[in-house]
């Protein structure tokens, strides 16, 4: 299965400080690489490691491709350090994607917790780059702590262009927004399952108790789309560890409507 | 075409002028290595490891560098000289039929299967853990094998051509042809026997049954079931430095690992033994089925004669399925 895993190289081309711990590497690939939102890749320096991650770019934009890395591990903080200029190994890039096209004429609600938010910016920037056909667009988005808060310009910018909410779970000096998790923000919007798709991406517990509120607000689980995320080594449905079930997230997913998965743990 | 050979030696000699020939041998447990020179196969009794590290090696580095781990490292292939794999019996060549699904879309794995004669050995007599015949083998079975031989009453060798691979690696054998032979025979023997009709499906509704964390007390973590399995393929993808040299690996691992799939967050989906049992055992008789249509064990049973506690995969099967109906 080996030449399932033959590595490209990319150029870094900018590094973003979106949060303390966490930096967003703007890639330049060595071949250029066309994907769908919700996909992902993997990146490595050779004699660390490889590591995935879901690509958080906008897909319109050719020839680059952007990771957003939370240093957690060994090849986390060796790609921590890496400057401009320097290269990577680049694979991907892997999983399905959003079906997009198929939520047109609705009213789309993406929800979003923490770095959560990664794979869900090309869905917003897709969104966005056709916001007639769609009734409506929304975004909450939160995380535990303002500083946390991933994307802030972009989170700026698309106040004036679809329905943000943000909120924090606690509140420091200078906050303005909304106080609470994410389930709690969802159910005081009283959001309505009316013509409505829901996207929602985040830390597993609020994933849970988030689709919880969706349930309790009215939605049918086909109205609810999630992204997965569980460890992965080949990215390729081969290495054996990704599964849910007899699906592999890699290959099968990560994305999923949540009737589809929703009987398992 | 089928041809008698006198003794063993004799059909060794000649396949080792068809390719590298890999063959059981002793090293005080039976594994399939490349037999030296001199060296008899040790075909007695069922292997302790089944031959799945000649179809995917336990570590191949297909990234490597010298000196500086940022120096250009080119991909390595797999070694795909001619070879000869011998004395594999029909629950091994049945093995392999799961790596060629899953493999399937990879070329390097097509091109080392496509560079290797399987010259498989009909089974003589019943290994006291193997129950191939309960998971649609037969220690008869010449299935998948290029060749295939058998000893006969007088000590002699029944050496048949079964494919066109096969007929080609005999096409020059130097030995008599014959027409009329003694049939295999096979001695019997006490045995597991599972019930597979409806387990698959059965099994759908057990994800949550109490009966894992009996069947994962006993286990240890040692993955030797895993490890010596011919339908088990998992790996893990490692990037190794040493003084000299480094590289990117492909590395046999377990699901039976902790490690398997705990996340640099900490967070472990299968943190638990009772979680890790169960994804071997429904790995198998489940998930595999769903996407494959057939079983993921060829029944060999060496990871009832291997496990230290003396697990049992068809007595927990077996538990399993007569535990969740009460």
């Amino acid at each position: 299965m080996i030449d399932l895993l033959k590595t490209e190289t990319a150029k870094v081309l900018d590094v973003v400080d979106e949060a303390p711990g966490l930096k967003t590497f703007v890639l330049e690939p060595a071949n250029a690489m066309r994907f769908s939102p919700g996909q992902f890749v993997f990146v490595s320096k050779l004699g660390v490691g490889e590591s995935v991650f879901a690509i958080s770019s906008d897909p319109r934009e050719s020839g680059k491709i952007a990771v957003s890395v939370q240093a957690l591990g060994k090849n986390t903080n060796a790609l921590h350090e890496l400057d401009p200029g320097e290269s990577v190994g680049l694979r991907g890039p892997y999983g399905n994607s959003f079906p997009i096209d198929e939520w047109r004429g609705k009213r789309v609600i993406v929800i979003g917790g923490g770095i959560g938010l990664a794979p869900l910016r090309p869905v917003i920037y897709s969104l966005l780059g056709r916001k007639h056909e769609f009734q409506s667009l929304s975004l909450i988005y939160g995380a535990r702590l303002p500083e946390l808060l991933v994307y802030k310009p972009e989170l700026e910018r698309w106040k004036g262009e679809m329905d943000v909410h943000l909120t924090v779970d606690e509140a420091k000096d200078g906050w303005h927004g909304k106080v609470g998790v994410v389930p709690k923000v969802m159910t005081d919007l009283a959001l309505s399952p009316e013509n409505a798709v829901a996207v929602i991406c985040g830390p597993p517990v609020m994933i849970r108790f988030g689709h919880i509120a969706l349930k309790d607000l009215g939605f049918s689980d086909e109205q609810v789309y999630t992204t997965l995320e569980m460890k992965m080594k080949c990215g390729v449905g081969l290495c054996g560890r990704c599964n849910v079930d007899h699906r592999y997230i890699c290959k099968d997913g990560p994305v999923f409507r949540m009737d589809e998965i929703n009987h398992l743990e | 075409m089928t041809w008698i050979v006198d003794d063993l030696e004799s059909l060794v000699k000649f396949l080792r002028g068809k390719g590298t020939v890999y063959a059981p041998v002793d090293s005080g447990g039976t594994y399939f290595g490349e037999l030296a020179r001199e060296q008899e196969p040790e075909l007695d009794g069922l292997s302790d490891v089944s031959a799945r590290h000649l179809f995917q090696p336990m570590t191949h580095y297909y990234l490597k560098f010298e000196d500086r781990p940022d120096a250009t490292a080119g991909f390595r292939d797999y070694d795909t000289a001619p070879r000869v794999v011998l004395g594999m019996r029909p629950c091994d060549v049945k093995g392999l039929e799961v790596h060629d699904r899953v493999f399937a879309e990879s070329e390097s794995y097509r091109k080392l299967r496509n560079a290797t004669a399987i010259v498989g050995y009909l089974c003589p007599a019943r290994d006291p853990t193997c129950f191939c015949d309960s998971v649609g083998g037969a220690p008869l079975s010449r299935e998948g094998m290029d060749v295939s031989f058998y000893r006969t009453d007088d000590g002699k060798f029944v050496v048949t051509a079964e494919t066109d691979r096969g007929r080609t690696l005999m096409q020059d054998a130097p030995f008599a042809s014959a027409a009329q032979v003694p049939a295999p025979t096979f001695v019997e023997a006490d045995h597991p026997k599972l019930e597979t009709l409806g387990l698959a499906e059965f099994l759908n509704g057990t994800e949550g049954s109490d009966v894992w964390k009996d069947i994962g007390f006993a286990c240890v973590n040692c993955r030797v079931c895993t490890y010596v399995c011919p339908t088990c393929h998992c790996f893990t993808v490692t990037d190794e430095v040493f003084a000299t040299e480094g590289g990117r690996a492909t590395v046999w691992d377990s699901c039976q690992a902790r490690s398997f799939t705990k996340e640099a967050s900490g967070h472990n989906p299968r943190a638990g033994k009772p979680e890790r049992v169960r994804q071997r055992i429904l790995h198998k008789f489940n998930y595999y089925p769903k996407v494959h249509g057939a079983l993921m064990c060829s029944g060999c049973g060496r990871c009832i004669k291997g496990c230290p506690t003396g697990r049992n995969i068809v007595e927990e099967l077996t538990l399993l399925r007569g535990g969740a109906r009460s």
